[in-house]
């Protein structure tokens, strides 16, 4: 209801009815509606809206707040009439909003890429600076924060519950001086340092729970060190401070987190930033007490009923409400859950390091000279010194360095380690060199291949300066998917080829197999195109690419038909993702017997 | 260098240095997604490396540990939204089934309000 106070005339069906001046509105508190976010989706709440057009009479004053959408106001019956035209338009600013987030990751993934390339450039700072502005001035336009804007018009009984409106964010001096540290890539420290990773840890929960019906606002009580308000913002963290007594999932959270695993204010910015998952029990309780408080006046209200069978009834209704609420409020299980999650996640993190002391949770400091500076130093240091002879220098000291810390038996050939690169890096002839300058020309080959299948993996434009993505063989592989799966008459010959070129891009090579499970969400307990759907999809995906890299599955080619007959399920025991191959229809897993006529398997290229 | 102490001082700094930069080559390595083998291969091929090629190693091991970490928080994600869609489910069902308590209470009201009358 963007515009939902704005004075309108009367819609022509509404002009037979008489008008009431405002000051004699009446105030309808008592049909004011609160939408708890974590209870009620979308159209649930346009549906109540819709319903409550039919019920409220015409001269009183319905105060609606769609905090989903950042939007309060009050407003006449006919407002909301002449508003009730608009929904479309709320309908298009979800939608909206939903391509802002969008549109805030793909730049989010562009910045990152080209801090990245301008890392590996060795540009001076201030040309991080300059990205950091360029890039939050190109979201700007595009970000929505919410601003408290007061109590708004409610009763004075009503809980203190603070509104918000929309605004645009400009941003300030602070914002930019955030931007400027939010830069990661820079001479002295070209990893994240240990709050990041509550940082990724909280921006992915917010983007996950507010991508469908979640989008609170309010601002942080305490801002743990380099987490702050600012930050959040930034990241579209924007957390409610409130504590509801002891109620909320994630209150007590930090009990669960191990100090082996985070510091103090890892714990305080993670507590904050579980508040407001879906699970919070908040408003649950006006939910419960919303329907329980009809049934009471219904009871005590009631003319046949003894006096035994009353106090009977209303001892049964409190019953409910307890049992209701031992449910709803035993958060303890779900914290513990959510801290195994997140222990578990920051020993993964660790265990890529033999020397997790050393490395932490993803933690390196780079000496604040790279290399190259080294040598130029050096050669500046070395009165007639040389630049090569200061290279070899600099590089064998560095390689001192490494094998300091390298315990690996240095009797192998270099050709059959060139040969386990090669092999690694898909480049089968750079394992057969047999002199220095030939190795050095080999292993440069090897970097390429590795450079490409990084930038391929984790979406990055380049790598080292080399190893760009190809574009012409995804857009091949995508044109003979199309065809495949729209089943294409002219070629009956078309095949879904899970063969190793198809592997490294993965989002395109999941998709089929994600199609066959997207199609029928229902048949998992999901309603289609819901925000649980979605996410779903998106856990399959994941699920669907680890199980393809990791099974046999990755040379498997479905025939024509599979289709409709096969659905396939990533299935993950003891850490290993296999493939379940079920009947499409009666989702009972299949014998190979049964399902081999669709399928056909290739060795490995 | 006019003064040959601070000339020999100075060049072992750089020394130090560079042996540091190894070290942390040498950590990013063990940090990396490399299979155990390729880990084997590299820190085998590391004393072939000239300068170009051990920052250009430097370069890939940073992106490969940039991207792990990232695909790994991902993980962590999806986790923690499954466990807080499996709470969401929990508190549903206790909503529907206090929603159904009070029908079956409303009916129970009926039936001895009938009986009353």
């Amino acid at each position: 209801m963007p515009d939902g106070n704005k004075k309108r005339g009367p819609s022509p069906e509404r002009r037979a009815q008489p008008e009431v001046p405002a000051e004699q509105q009446e105030k309808v508190t008592d049909l004011e509606v609160s939408f708890a976010l974590d209870l009620f989706g979308y159209e649930r709440r346009l549906r109540i809206l819709e319903g409550l057009l039919d019920n409220v009479p015409a001269h009183k004053t319905l105060s609606v707040d769609i905090s989903q959408l950042g939007v309060q106001a009050s407003v006449t019956k006919k407002e909301i009439e002449r508003a009730a035209d608009k929904m479309k338009d709320l309908e298009a600013l979800q939608v909206r909003l939903d391509v802002i987030i969008e549109r805030q990751e793909e730049l989010s993934k562009r910045y990152a890429a080209e801090a990245r390339k301008i890392a590996i450039r060795e540009k001076p700072a201030a040309d991080y600076r300059e990205l950091a502005v360029r890039t939050n001035a190109e979201l700007a336009p595009e970000i929505l924060v919410k601003k408290k804007v007061g109590r708004g018009r409610r009763a004075p009984e009503e809980p203190d519950v603070e509104r918000h409106e929309i605004r645009r964010w400009k941003p300030t001096a602070e914002d930019r001086e955030a931007a400027e540290r939010s830069v990661h890539f820079n001479k002295e420290i070209r990893f994240v340092p240990r709050p990041s990773l509550i940082e990724r840890a909280t921006k992915g929960i917010r983007y996950l729970l507010t991508r469908g019906d979640q989008e609170t606002a309010g601002g942080m009580e305490q801002e743990p060190r380099g987490f702050g308000k600012t930050a959040a913002v930034e990241s579209g963290l924007l957390l409610t401070g409130k504590d509801m007594a002891g109620t909320l999932p994630g209150v007590d959270l930090a009990q669960h987190l191990s100090r082996k695993h985070f510091s103090s204010a890892e714990r305080i910015a993670l507590r904050k930033s579980l508040v407001e998952l879906p699970g919070a029990s908040h408003g649950v309780v006006s939910d419960f007490d919303e329907m329980g408080a009809v049934m009471r006046q219904r009871i005590r209200s009631s003319r046949g009923l003894s006096p035994e069978n009353r106090r009977a009834l209303l001892r049964e209704l409190a019953s409910l409400r307890g049992r209701y609420e031992e449910r709803v409020f035993d958060t303890v299980p779900f914290n513990g859950e959510v801290a195994g999650i997140l222990a578990a996640g920051a020993e993964s993190l660790k265990g890529h390091s033999r020397e997790a002391e050393i490395l932490g949770v993803y933690f390196l400091h780079v000496p604040d000279h790279d290399l190259p500076t080294l040598a130029m130093s050096y050669e500046g240091a070395v009165a007639g010194g040389r630049k090569e002879h200061a290279e070899q220098v600099i590089g064998n000291y560095a390689t001192q360095g490494f094998l300091a810390e390298t315990r690996d038996d240095r009797t192998l050939r270099p050709q059959e380690m060139l040969g386990t690169l090669a092999h690694g890096a898909e480049i089968p002839n750079a394992g057969k060199a047999d002199s220095l300058p030939q190795v050095r020309v080999a292993l440069g080959e090897i970097m390429d291949g590795y450079g490409a299948i990084i930038a391929r993996r984790f979406h990055l434009s380049s790598v080292g300066g080399k190893g760009d993505t190809q574009a012409e063989p995804i857009e091949h592989i995508a044109h003979l998917e199309e065809d495949a799966v729209e089943g294409d008459a002219e070629d009956s010959e078309m095949l879904l080829h899970f063969a190793d070129a198809v592997v490294r891009d993965g989002d395109r090579m999941i998709d089929p197999l994600i199609r066959v499970m997207r199609n029928t969400p229902e048949e998992f307990g999901f309603t289609p195109k819901s925000d649980d759907a979605i996410f779903l999809e998106r856990f399959l995906e994941k699920a669907a690419r680890k199980m393809l890299t990791q099974s046999g599955l990755r040379n498997m080619r479905l025939l024509e038909g599979a289709h409709d007959k096969l659905a396939i399920l990533p299935v993950e025991k003891n850490g290993v993702w296999r493939a379940a191959v079920l009947d499409a229809g009666t989702r009972e897993p299949l014998t190979d017997e049964e399902y081999y006529p669709y399928i056909k398997t290739e060795p490995r290229a | 260098m006019d003064d040959p102490q601070k000339g020999a001082a100075a060049l072992a700094v750089l020394g130090q240095n560079a042996r540091n930069s190894g070290r942390e080559i040498a950590r990013m390595l063990a940090a990396s997604s490399f299979s155990s083998e390729e880990k084997k291969a590299w820190a085998n091929l590391v004393p072939y490396m000239d300068l170009a090629l051990l920052k250009r190693f430097t370069s890939l091991l940073a992106a490969d540990l940039e991207g792990t970490v990232a695909e790994q928080a991902e993980d962590t994600m999806l986790l923690l939204k499954a466990a807080a869609m499996k709470r969401e489910f929990a508190v549903s069902h206790a909503k529907k089934d206090a929603a159904d308590g009070i029908r079956a209470l409303e009916q129970e009201l009926v039936t001895l309000e009938r009986a009353h009358a």
